[in-house]
Parts: structure tokens; C-alpha cells; sequence
């Protein structure tokens, strides 16, 4: 299925019924999109889909059981302030600041967050690190802790041109060592002096909303390019690629997409300055995969049987 | 016994000059150029062989996990290219006619696994689709999960896992395929200045 006929199937299903919950269209669409493997030999397959799958299962599984999760979710946050001399050194003042914006974005969401411990660390080659190197596994399995019951967020300088990475909620199980956040240092608003590297457009916070949104469980809105089921929201338009600086009213470049660019939105690459709003899909979808995948953060205790069966169902 | 000293010297070299990356090289790439009957950088054919077998002995020691293996590869295709590095010719591939894979092409990867299986024992050939699988794995959750400051940065990131599956399998196809061989061959192409490749 081509991105059109998504968008046509899309439209049929809604003027059916107005009122439809097309999620398992999505999960359809997302079945559709990934050649079938059995028969293939193994080797390599199109490295993705099996886990993304399963987070459409358990969307669909939650609205299929009416499971809707209520109440704030509070999540403890233990910050890893790694440092290679002053270099990559942070204020009290930052890091309440970055909260307190966490908290204003996130409220929607139900998600809120508490700092409850901030160490520094001196370690050049945890600070220069690179992404899925022994450095980063080295890093995180000796800092990160109760990473089922908080965020470790570790702030350092990563190489190759991140601003950060962050885990997915459905790899907390296999991999808790390695959960959490990595941001660039120089990515937290109200730094005292001026990141080196001019223009910075990036040091108003936002690179921890936006990888906070994929440890929630969020896709760049640019996933899967002009291709069914892009980031699994069907209120964001489909977008060919990452946008850059902040070209707002751009029509998507994807053909039959009549949406603009997303760039306002928290999970695109655009300026700091110009991200701005978590659609209501995504807002949806950050409290499903909280509550579910990161379940004991959760205050919802007395709906765990019915969440139990949902796991068994789907898992 | 010449397979484990080769791998000594492999791992003896990676703890020498530039540090090889698990599951990333961007001079993959260069090795699939260089390969082509044009190639802008002769390279002799027992510096060929000699690539072929390194990694076929890296990928016949089942002592390795992935990841380290991976490395042994990565500092195997750098260790090819390492005489030409400096030379004219090299440098001016790299400023006028370098490309770089940014996407590859899952089926393409497959029917050239498909045409190395013959040459390869059965545990080497599992142990060769392991890495790949793996390099590609950790390269898709690498960009489902991180923000980059620019799309350079992203399709310089990306290409480097690219390139290091295909200067993998370029080494093992056989000469008279590799002569005909192009990085389009693998997937979809970007120059290396636009990709801000500068070395």
C-alpha cells in the first residue's frame, strides 16, 4: 500500500464511520508495509518493524479493552552530568529549568517530572562518546539506576552530530541497562555562556522534549518518509524528510499530502526556537506507552489485573 | 594458525592510528569505488586478496560476539585503504567524484549475499549476516531515536553504517563481479559533499 491509497483507505474508514477508532487500520497498514518472513532466510531482514508492530498491537489491545489511562504520572529523573574538566558543567538554574519546561509540555500528557539526583561525573571518554559504542554501554551500566522506576538522563557532548538519543519504551524490558536519555550538554536553556559552536539554534531545551517524547514512545513525524504508516499518528502529515531552521506553511512534499510540513512539532528537526506543539494523537500515544510499558511509574495500581490481561493477549 | 596471527595483527592495528567504530566505516564506500574496473585508486590484487582474506578470517573465528567482530571488520577495511590515504589520487576522489550510500536496498544486499555464498563456509556466511543485520539494526535505532543537529550530520551518521556493509561485502564478491560493481549497486546515493564528508 502506497502512501495514497493509505490516505484513500484512510478517508473511506473515516467517512464509514465518523466516529472510528483506526488504529487497527494502522496496524493493517503497518502489517502491509513489512514483507511477510517467513520463507525468508535469516540474515537480513528490513532491519525494523517487529517492535513497532507490536506497539500498534497494544493500542489497539488498550482501546479494544477501553483501558484508558487517568491520573499524573510522575516521573523521578536522575540527571548523570558527565564532564571532561569544566567542559560540559550545568547550573542548578539549567536543570530547573529544563524541568520546569518538561513539565509545562508534558502536562497534557499526564507525564509529569521530578528531579530526586544530580551526579557529576569526570570521564573524557564517556563525555566524547559515541552512539552504540562499549563507551556508552560502559557509561550507562555504571551510572544509570532503577531504570524501571525513573529517567536516567545523562548530559555529555556525543559525537557524530547528535544532540541526543534516547531508548524506546518496549526495549525497557530486554535492555533496562541501557534505558534513558543522552542530550548534548550544550542543549539545556539558560547556559550562563555561549555554546562554542555559532549559530546554535538548539539551546532552548528542546532537544529533551524531544527525546523524552521517544522515551515515551514517539517517532520523528519524518518516520518512514512519504510511506504508510509513517510515525504511527495519523494526525501529523507525512514528511519526506527531517526539516531544518524553521520554514513554517511548507506544503509536505509527499505526494497527495495536503498538510504542511510539521515543523512546530516537538519530534521534528527543526530550531528550538520554532518547535511548539505535540499533536493530540501523539499526546494519546504518550500515555498508552507510559502506561503500559513503563508501567511502574504508573498510579494506576488498581486497574493492573486488566492490564495484565492485556499483556497476556497480546504478548 | 595464520588466521589467528592475522587476527592478532587486525587487532593489534586497531589500537594503533584512527580508532574503528563497530558497525561503522565510512570508507566502505571508497572500497566499493575503488574496486570498479575505473577505479580512481588502483589497488593491487594481492592487496585484495589479502582484504578477502582478513575478513574471511575474522568471520570464520566464532570467538567473537557482533559487535567485536564488527570492529576487527571495520579496522579491516580502513587497514585496505590506509597506503592510499595521503595520495593525490585519493584525495581527489574525495573532493570531486566521492559517494556515499544514504539508503540501502534491502533486496540488493541479499542477491549479493546470494552470489557470496558459494565462496564462504556456512558458519562464516551466518556470521557475515549477523553483522550486517546488526550493523543495520543499530543504524535504524540510531535514527528512529536520535535528533542530529542537521541533516548532514544525520546522512553522514547513516552512511557510515552503509558504507561499512557494503566495503564488507564488495571485498567478498568475486573479482569479476567486484569490476562492475557501483555504490548505486547497494542502494540510493548522495555525493560526499553534500553529505559533509570532509576526510
Amino acid at each position: 500500500m502506497n502512501r495514497r491509497e493509505f490516505l484513500m483507505s484512510s478517508a473511506c474508514a473515516c467517512l464509514a464511520t465518523a466516529t472510528a477508532n483506526i488504529n487497527p487500520l494502522l496496524s493493517q497498514a503497518a502489517s502491509a508495509a513489512v514483507p511477510a518472513l517467513p520463507g525468508r532466510r535469516c540474515g537480513t531482514p528490513p532491519p525494523t518493524p517487529a517492535a513497532k508492530i507490536q506497539a500498534n498491537r497494544v493500542i489497539t489491545a488498550l482501546r479494544t479493552h477501553r483501558m484508558n489511562f487517568r491520573g499524573t504520572t510522575t516521573v523521578p529523573i536522575r540527571f548523570h552530568i558527565i564532564q571532561d574538566g569544566a567542559a560540559g558543567k550545568l547550573t542548578d538554574r539549567q536543570l530547573k529549568s529544563q524541568v520546569a519546561m518538561l513539565n509545562t509540555i508534558y502536562k497534557p500528557s499526564g507525564v509529569q517530572f521530578k528531579t530526586i539526583d544530580v551526579a557529576e561525573v569526570q570521564n573524557p571518554a564517556w563525555f566524547r562518546h559515541e552512539y552504540g559504542t562499549d563507551q556508552e554501554t560502559e557509561m550507562k551500566t555504571a551510572l544509570g539506576k532503577d531504570t524501571e522506576g525513573c529517567l536516567n538522563i545523562y548530559t555529555c557532548e556525543p559525537g557524530g552530530g547528535l544532540l541526543g538519543y534516547a531508548t524506546f519504551p518496549w526495549w525497557l524490558a530486554e535492555t533496562p541497562q541501557l534505558d534513558g536519555v543522552v542530550l548534548h550538554h550544550a542543549s539545556l536553556p539558560n547556559s550562563p555562556t555561549p555554546w562554542e559552536q555559532q549559530p546554535w539554534p538548539f539551546d532552548l531545551g528542546m532537544t529533551a522534549v524531544h527525546e523524552i517524547g521517544h522515551w515515551c514512545g514517539l517517532y520523528h513525524t519524518f518516520q518512514g518518509g512519504c510511506e504508510a504508516p509513517g510515525d504511527d499518528i495519523t494526525d501529523t502529515p507525512f514528511e519526506e524528510g527531517p526539516a531544518a531552521g524553521c520554514p513554517i506553511d511548507q506544503p509536505s512534499t509527499c505526494p497527495g499530502e495536503t498538510r504542511f510540513i510539521p515543523v512546530e512539532n516537538y519530534m521534528d528537526y527543526s530550531d528550538d526556537a520554532c518547535m511548539k506543539h505535540f499533536t493530540p494523537q501523539q499526546v494519546q500515544r504518550v500515555k498508552d506507552m507510559v502506561g503500559y510499558y513503563r508501567f511502574k511509574l504508573s498510579p494506576q495500581t488498581s486497574r493492573s489485573s486488566l492490564l495484565e490481561q492485556i499483556r497476556q493477549s497480546i504478548e | 594458525m595464520r588466521y589467528r596471527l592475522l587476527l592478532f595483527a587486525l587487532c593489534a592495528a586497531s589500537l594503533g592510528g584512527t580508532p574503528a567504530l563497530a558497525f561503522k566505516s565510512i570508507e566502505g564506500c571508497d572500497i566499493v569505488a575503488f574496486a570498479s574496473a575505473s577505479s580512481p585508486v588502483p589497488i593491487a590484487p594481492e592487496r585484495w586478496q589479502a582484504y578477502r582474506e582478513a575478513i574471511e578470517a575474522l568471520l570464520g573465528d566464532s570467538s567473537h560476539d557482533a559487535r567485536a567482530l564488527a570492529l576487527a571488520l571495520a579496522q579491516a577495511e580502513q587497514n585496505l585503504l590506509a597506503p592510499d590515504k595521503g595520495s593525490p589520487a585519493y584525495q581527489g576522489y574525495l573532493a570531486d567524484s566521492c559517494q556515499l550510500i544514504v539508503k540501502l536496498n534491502g533486496d540488493a544486499v541479499e542477491a549479493k549475499l546470494d552470489q557470496i555464498e558459494a565462496s564462504l563456509p556456512a558458519s562464516s556466511m551466518a556470521a557475515l549476516r549477523q553483522v550486517i543485520d546488526a550493523a543495520r539494526r543499530q543504524m535504524d535505532n540510531l535514527d528512529r531515536s536520535a535528533r542530529f543537529r542537521s541533516n548532514q550530520d544525520r546522512t553522514l551518521a547513516l552512511a557510515a553504517y552503509n558504507c561499512f556493509v557494503a566495503g564488507l561485502i564488495a571485498g567478498l564478491l568475486p573479482p569479476e563481479i567486484q569490476a562492475s560493481l557501483t555504490l548505486a549497486d547497494f542502494g540510493d546515493t548522495v555525493s560526499c559533499k553534500d553529505a559533509g564528508r570532509t576526510g
